[in-house]
C-alpha cells in the first residue's frame, strides 16, 4: 500500500518547500516509510526569541486528513499530563475534535505557526504565571467530556457513548433518531445542525479512536456511564 | 555588521561563563553528584571534568557536563568488571536521580521537575598506576570496552587553536539537529582546518571547513587521538551520518553563497530575561485562536 507522500509527490513537495523557507532549522526527512520534521523551532514573541525548542513532527500515514504529531524532544518540559502530553510523550495540541477551530488548512505552515507555536506559548507563559493562556481541558475522557458538552449540551457518559458510535458508523441523514435520545429525529432536534457541522469538519477516523477511548474507560469502570457534568 | 563581528557575536552570546547561572546549576549538581559518589561508593574515586567544559568548547544552546569517575587499576571497591563498575554508579545515583544509561555514560535527569540535567557521569577504570588511560564500559556495540585518555582527548581540541570554529559547528549542530556525534565533530574540524593550515577569520575558516566537509566526507579518516590504533571510529561516522553531513554541508554552503549567516548560526538576542519574560506574559493576548490544551495518563 502506498503512503501519503508515494500517492502525492506534490504535496511532499509542498511540505518540504513550505518547512524550508519558512523554518530554517526544521528539516523533513523522508525514511522511505515515514516523513518527519526534525531540528530547532525558535519560539518568537514580540520579535525576540525567548526559547529554541528541539522538536520532531510525525507526518501522519493520512496526512493532512490525520493531524501530525508533535514531540518535543529536548527534555525541556515534563512528559505529564499536567503539562499536556499523552502517554507516548506526544503533546496533545487540542481535543482533536476541535481541529477545526485551530488548523483548517491543510498546510504544515499554518500547522507549525498555528497549533505548535501555540503549544509553546502556553508551556512557557504557563512557566511563569502558573496558568495557561488559552484554558485546558481536563485529564483523559473528562476533557473528551467538555468538548461534547460545549458543543451539544450533553452531560452524561451514556449519551456521549451515543453520539460517538452514530459519528463513528458515518452516515447521517435527518431522518436518523438523533443520539441525544430526546425521540426526536436529527432534522428535528436542536442537536442536528450541530451534527451536520461536527460531521463535515471531522474525520471519521477521530470519532472512532474517540470512541475506542471511551469503551476503554468504560471498560475499566462502568460506572462512568452512570457520572452525569 | 562584518561576518566575522557576526560570528564572534554568535559566540559570546553562547559563552557559559564561570560566572554565569548556567554554571552555578551545574556545578552545585556537580558537587552534589560528588558527594553521592564518594559517600555511597568510594572516597578514592578520581572525579573531574570532562567533555566541552574541560576542552573549553561549552556552548549555552547545549551544554552539558561531562564528570569522568575512575577507580583505580587495581581496585575493586566499586566492582571488578567494568560492568559492575557502571552498574554501582548507576545504583549510586538512582536514588536521588533518573538515571538513563548510555553508551559509556550516565545521564541524570531531576526525578522532581522530570527534567534533563544535562550531566553525564562517565565511569571507568584507569589502566595503570600512572592515572592516564583508563578503560570504560560500552552497553553497545560489539565491544565492551574502551580504552581512552581523558587528558589526550582534551589537549587535542583545546589546544588545536581551533576552538572558536569548533564551537560555531556545535551550534550549527545543535540548531540543525545534525545528527554526526559531537565527539565527531570536533575531531572533523581540527583534522579538515588543521589539513588545510587554516589561519584565516572565522567566516573565511568555516567556509573553508564546509567547503572541504562537501569534499571529502565520504572518504576522509579521522582517529581517536586517545587511541588511533585502538579505537575504530568507523561505527560512530558510518556512511548514513557522512551523508548527511554532506548534505547538511551544501546546506551551508548555499547559504553562505546568499550571506544568510543567520540561517547556520542563528540570531544575536539582545534582550535580556526580564524582557524575554514579558514577551512571554504579553504574547497570548495576540493570539486569537489559541486552543485548550488537552492530556491523558491514560491515553
Amino acid at each position: 500500500m502506498k503512503n501519503w507522500f508515494q500517492k502525492n509527490p506534490k504535496l511532499l513537495a509542498t511540505l518540504r518547500e513550505e518547512v524550508e523557507d519558512n523554518f530554517p532549522f526544521l528539516r523533513v526527512i523522508n525514511t522511505g516509510r515515514k516523513v518527519v520534521i526534525k531540528g530547532t523551532y525558535e519560539l518568537v514573541l514580540g520579535g525576540i526569541i525567548v526559547e529554541r525548542l528541539h522538536v520532531l513532527i510525525v507526518i501522519p500515514d493520512f496526512f493532512p486528513r490525520e493531524i501530525p504529531a508533535l514531540y518535543e524532544v529536548g527534555g525541556r518540559f515534563p512528559k505529564t499530563a499536567k503539562r499536556h502530553f499523552f502517554l507516548s510523550t506526544k503533546a496533545c495540541l487540542f481535543v482533536e475534535e476541535e481541529r477545526f477551530k485551530y488548523w483548517q488548512s491543510n498546510s504544515i505552515k499554518d500547522f507549525i505557526n498555528g497549533p505548535v507555536r501555540n503549544f509553546f506559548v502556553s508551556q512557557v507563559h504557563y512557566e511563569k504565571t502558573g496558568e495557561w493562556p488559552f484554558g485546558d481541558r481536563s485529564h483523559d475522557e473528562e476533557g473528551l467530556m467538555e468538548f461534547y458538552r460545549e458543543y451539544f449540551d450533553i452531560h452524561n457518559y451514556r449519551v456521549l457513548l451515543r453520539f460517538l458510535e452514530y459519528f463513528a458508523a458515518g452516515k447521517i441523514k435527518g431522518s436518523h433518531k438523533c443520539p441525544c435520545e430526546s425521540g426526536r429525529s436529527i432534522k428535528g432536534c436542536k442537536h442536528g445542525q450541530g451534527i451536520l457541522d461536527l460531521n463535515d469538519n471531522v474525520e471519521r477516523q477521530v470519532f472512532k479512536k474517540s470512541l475506542r477511548r471511551l469503551k476503554l474507560i468504560i471498560r475499566q469502570d462502568p460506572k462512568v456511564l452512570t457520572r452525569v457534568i | 555588521m562584518s561576518k566575522d563581528k557576526y560570528l564572534q557575536d554568535v559566540l559570546d552570546q553562547e559563552e557559559v561563563g564561570d560566572k554565569s547561572k548556567e554554571m552555578k546549576a551545574l556545578r552545585q549538581e556537580r558537587d552534589n553528584v560528588e558527594k553521592i559518589l564518594r559517600e555511597k561508593l568510594s572516597s578514592k574515586l578520581s572525579i573531574r571534568y570532562g567533555g566541552s567544559k574541560a576542552k573549553g568548547t561549552m556552548n549555552k544552546m547545549s551544554y552539558d557536563l561531562d564528570m569522568t569517575s575512575y577507580i583505580g587499576s587495581g581496585d575493586n571497591e566499586v566492582g571488578e568488571t567494568l560492568k559492575e563498575i557502571f552498574d554501582q554508579h548507576k545504583k549510586a545515583l538512582s536514588e536521588d536521580y533518573y538515571v538513563e544509561p548510555k553508551k559509556s555514560a550516565l545521564r541524570l535527569k531531576s526525578k522532581k521537575a522530570q527534567t534533563d540535567l544535562c550531566i553525564d557521569v562517565v565511569p571507568g577504570r584507569f589502566v595503570d598506576e600512572k592515572k592516564e588511560d583508563c578503560y570504560l564500559y560500552q552497553n553497545e556495540g560489539e565491544k565492551q570496552r574502551l580504552k581512552t585518555n581523558l587528558s589526550k582527548h582534551i589537549s587535542h581540541i583545546r589546544d588545536s587553536g581551533y576552538v572558536p570554529e569548533i564551537r560555531l559547528a556545535k551550534i550549527w549542530k545543535t540548531l540543525g539537529c545534525v545528527g554526526a556525534k559531537t565527539f565527531i565533530l570536533e575531531l572533523l574540524v581540527v583534522k579538515i582546518l588543521g589539513d588545510e593550515k587554516a589561519k584565516e577569520g572565522l567566516s573565511e575558516n568555516m567556509k573553508l571547513f564546509y567547503e572541504k566537509l562537501y569534499e571529502k566526507i565520504e572518504t576522509i579518516v579521522i582517529v581517536d587521538p586517545a587511541n588511533p590504533q585502538g579505537n575504530d571510529l568507523s561505527n560512530i561516522l558510518t556512511t548514513s551520518v557522512r551523508l548527511e553531513l554532506k548534505i547538511e554541508a551544501e546546506i551551508a554552503l548555499k547559504r553562505i553563497s546568499e550571506d544568510r549567516w543567520v540561517d547556520i548560526f542563528g540570531r544575536i538576542e539582545k534582550a535580556d530575561d526580564k524582557t524575554k519574560t514579558a514577551a512571554i506574559i504579553s504574547a497570548p493576548s495576540s493570539i486569537s485562536n489559541g486552543a485548550k490544551l488537552w492530556g491523558s495518563e491514560k491515553f
